[in-house]
């Protein structure tokens, strides 16, 4: 997609077209407000996206459908944080890389879309905890209360099933999912029964995919190449089937993709005029220009902050936003722990998109645990997955003993997983390195750190509450390894722009506006505190209507 | 990567140790050959020569042991030397480690073999109609309290 614009002055200029950006340019045009979108990757269609199982957001061995393009555009990073300073020169498709996606709707394009409310103790983990040593562990500015409405226009703007009702360990709520749950697998009966035995909660898992037709669009088919790829039905919601066509419908908005943004460019006293930006196209790149009275950084956590950094100017020498030096600090994403289980029988029935049952019995009230986390049966594995990740050590990985292994266990094994409530830290960051450019010249975003110590005790009391499940549900075999140190950042990313009250301790005020620069907002996972013990989108998603609604009041005086 | 007739007799020999046959098809017969070459000449190409190289080490390997190329060896007498030089033991000249060499060979066999038929190494997907993994598509299951 590539609309020209025919003047460059809007209302608002958005860049980034995931989640946070979608939501921002839909609730903007709603307003009747001219917005620009800009989104360096490319609008793909389902068959673009494709099915290589080799290629894809969920394994990507040699290249990755979702973006960005693995040439041109590296990281640098420091693989083993044990080796501090170590840096190293990767490509988006290769570990440490942190990728997320760049692509027209951003991660939610090929993503999971499991749709979690946090739980009203996620955003106060300081108050509930206190702050562990070398942690910066914080209550957000807001609470669960004030985002709650939010929550529930996200579920019914964008679409999520689920059964609220079969939850005993939520946060309260005011109405039931939009869509009734999707129907349970083999493996969540199986796991059911032995969560019963347990005493432990289960439910169905929130997923933002249509149960049922909804907005105009067609019921799950139940395929098996949900996670990491697109939809063949369309009943996958993200921002690119819902707030984004809504948002062009109305010809306030005006889409271009293949445009990478350098610089948000601010005047002589620091007030944001607009952006620069970059658009390749036929082997030449051309630069552009365009003005607003407002700008929305929603590029996610790592690149928003990477954006912040290269937009530095002589009143802003440090980049923009980064007064107190906490630009880029307290990048989390989430630490997986979890176990497989090998059953006598088989427990797979092939119904996508996999993921079908949760506990959030180890969320919160976990002695001498700080938070805890939510566990889920795990999205339908490619058999390659398999072959790469779900041998137990002493199963040999060639010759005939793998082959019988693949043949016998693949339809047998249920991995128990979930994310776990990331105690952040300030040394996990991002920077900019100005030795090493994308392909546009532009410095690239530097990762370094590793996550909190109390963020690995964690992990392994959530590996043995899998192993536990796994076993009370009749698992024969139990395998699977503890986490260990590395940065947590990935798919989950967040945090790189803390929202709070105070301009020393954060970059955006409790809306996403950058202290000190009334018309920058930034709406992304970026401003997190902290990043729950869930997946994160709904709550990316949550906070865009809420931050994006008080922009949109508030515009036409800015 | 270009292979003359003996270095490829090597590859389908040791990519059908890696996946031999059974019931179910081997490596090279579900198109281990075709898929190699062609991942070692495109994303994988910075690995060719290395790959070249170890096959040709592998061919000296099977000379010092039992006379003769590595196709050529019973099956035993394959498996066992694989152990072996995955144990980092060796009888023959190497350029890069032999136990890399082998750990890359058998990520990279088994990734054409479970991947998806156009990555070229899995035939008709018959490995996934092996291990059980269907693509199906239209709702088999309807959500409780749902009625078309
Ligand atoms: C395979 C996969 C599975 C996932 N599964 C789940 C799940 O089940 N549940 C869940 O909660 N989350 C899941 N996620 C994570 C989820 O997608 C993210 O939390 C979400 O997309 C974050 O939204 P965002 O708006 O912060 O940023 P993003 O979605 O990252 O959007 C940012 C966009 O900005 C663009 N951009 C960046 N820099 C620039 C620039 N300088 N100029 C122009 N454009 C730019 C990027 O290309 C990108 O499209 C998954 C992600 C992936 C990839």
């Amino acid at each position: 997609m590539s609309i020209t614009p025919n003047h460059n002055h809007f209302d608002a200029i958005i860049v980034g077209s995931g989640p946070g950006g979608g939501i921002t340019a839909g609730l903007l045009c709603d307003a009747g407000f001219r917005v620009l979108v800009l989104e360096r990757g490319q609008d793909r269609t389902y068959d673009e996206i494709g099915r290589d199982h080799l290629r894809n957001q969920r394994i990507s061995q040699y290249g990755h459908n979702g973006g960005p393009d693995i040439e041109g555009n590296p990281r640098v990073v420091e693989l083993d944080p044990r080796k501090p300073g170590e840096m190293s020169v990767v490509k988006p498709h290769q570990g440490g890389y942190s990728n997320n996606a760049a692509i027209y709707g951003g991660g939610a394009r090929v993503y999971g879309a499991q749709a979690w409310r946090f739980m009203e103790q996620d955003f106060r983990m300081a108050s509930t905890y206190g702050v562990p040593e070398g942690s910066s562990l914080a209550d957000w500015p807001l609470s669960y209360q004030e985002l709650e409405p939010f929550y529930e226009k996200a579920e019914c703007e964008i679409g999520v099933c689920g059964s609220a009702a079969t939850n005993t360990n939520r946060a309260w709520r005011k109405s039931e999912y939009p869509m009734p749950a999707l129907p349970a697998t083999k493996a969540h009966k199986t796991l059911k029964r032995g969560a019963e035995a347990l005493g432990w909660n289960t439910f169905p898992t929130p997923l933002a995919i249509n149960s049922v037709e909804y907005g105009g669009r067609a019921a799950c088919v139940q395929c098996q190449h949900c996670v990491g790829f697109a939809c063949p039905s369309d009943s996958k919601n993200g921002v690119h089937n819902t707030l984004l066509p809504r948002a062009i419908a109305t010809e306030l908005c005006t889409v271009i993709t293949g445009a990478m943004c350098e610089t948000v460019d601010t005047d002589g006293r620091g007030r944001v005029t607009g952006v620069s930006y970059l658009v390749e196209s036929g082997g030449s790149v051309t630069r552009h220009r365009a003005t607003a009275r407002a700008v929305v950084v929603s590029a996610g956590a790592i690149e928003t902050a990477r954006l912040m950094f290269n937009s530095h100017t002589d009143v802003h020498p440090n980049g923009l936003g980064n007064h107190s030096g906490v630009l880029g600090r307290h990048l989390q994403g989430h630490v997986y722990s979890g176990a497989l289980g090998l059953f006598e029988e088989p427990v797979w029935d092939s119904i996508g998109p996999g993921v079908s049952i949760s506990t959030s019995q180890f969320n919160h009230g976990n002695a001498g645990i700080v938070g805890g986390g939510m566990l889920s049966d795990e999205f339908i594995k490619t058999p390659v997955i398999f072959w790469h990740r779900c041998f137990p050590a002493d199963v040999p990985r060639w010759g005939l003993a793998a082959k019988e292994w693949m043949r016998h266990a693949y339809t047998r094994t249920i991995h128990v997983i979930g994310p776990i409530q990331d105690i952040p830290n300030p040394e996990c960051r991002v920077q900019i390195d100005r030795g090493v450019r994308d392909k546009f010249g532009i410095p690239v975003a530097r990762l370094s750190g590793a996550v909190h110590s109390e963020s690995l005790r964690t992990g392994e009391f959530m590996f043995e509450n899998a192993r536990t499940w796994l076993r009370a549900s009749g698992a024969v075999r139990i395998w699977g390894d503890k986490p260990g140190l590395h940065l947590s950042a990935g798919q989950h990313q967040a945090g790189t722009c803390r929202m709070g009250t105070d301009p020393a301790t954060s970059v955006t005020d409790p809306f996403g506006r950058v202290h000190g620069h009334d018309n920058l907002r930034v709406i992304d996972a970026s401003t997190h505190v902290t990043n729950g013990g869930f997946n994160p989108v709904l709550t990316v998603m949550a906070l865009a209507f809420r931050n994006a609604s008080a922009l949109a009041a508030e515009l036409n005086q800015l | 990567m270009e292979l003359n007739a003996s270095q490829q007799r090597t590859l389908c020999a040791l990519a059908d140790r890696i996946i031999p046959a059974d019931e179910f098809p081997s490596a090279s017969e579900l198109g281990a050959l075709s898929f190699a070459t062609d991942l070692f000449s495109t994303d994988l190409a910075s690995a060719g020569g290395a790959v070249v190289a170890g096959l040709d080490s592998l061919h000296g390997e099977a000379h010092a042991i039992g006379g003769t190329e590595f196709a050529e060896l019973t099956q035993e007498q394959q498996d066992a030397l694989i152990q072996d030089l995955l144990q980092g033991n060796t009888r023959a000249e190497w350029k890069t480690s032999a136990a890399t060499f082998l750990r890359l060979m058998i990520a990279v066999v088994n990734e054409g073999y479970y991947a998806d038929p156009d990555n070229g190494g899995n035939a008709e997907g018959v490995s996934w109609k092996m291990v059980g993994f269907e693509v199906r598509e239209g709702m088999r299951l309807l959500p409780e309290g749902v009625t078309v």
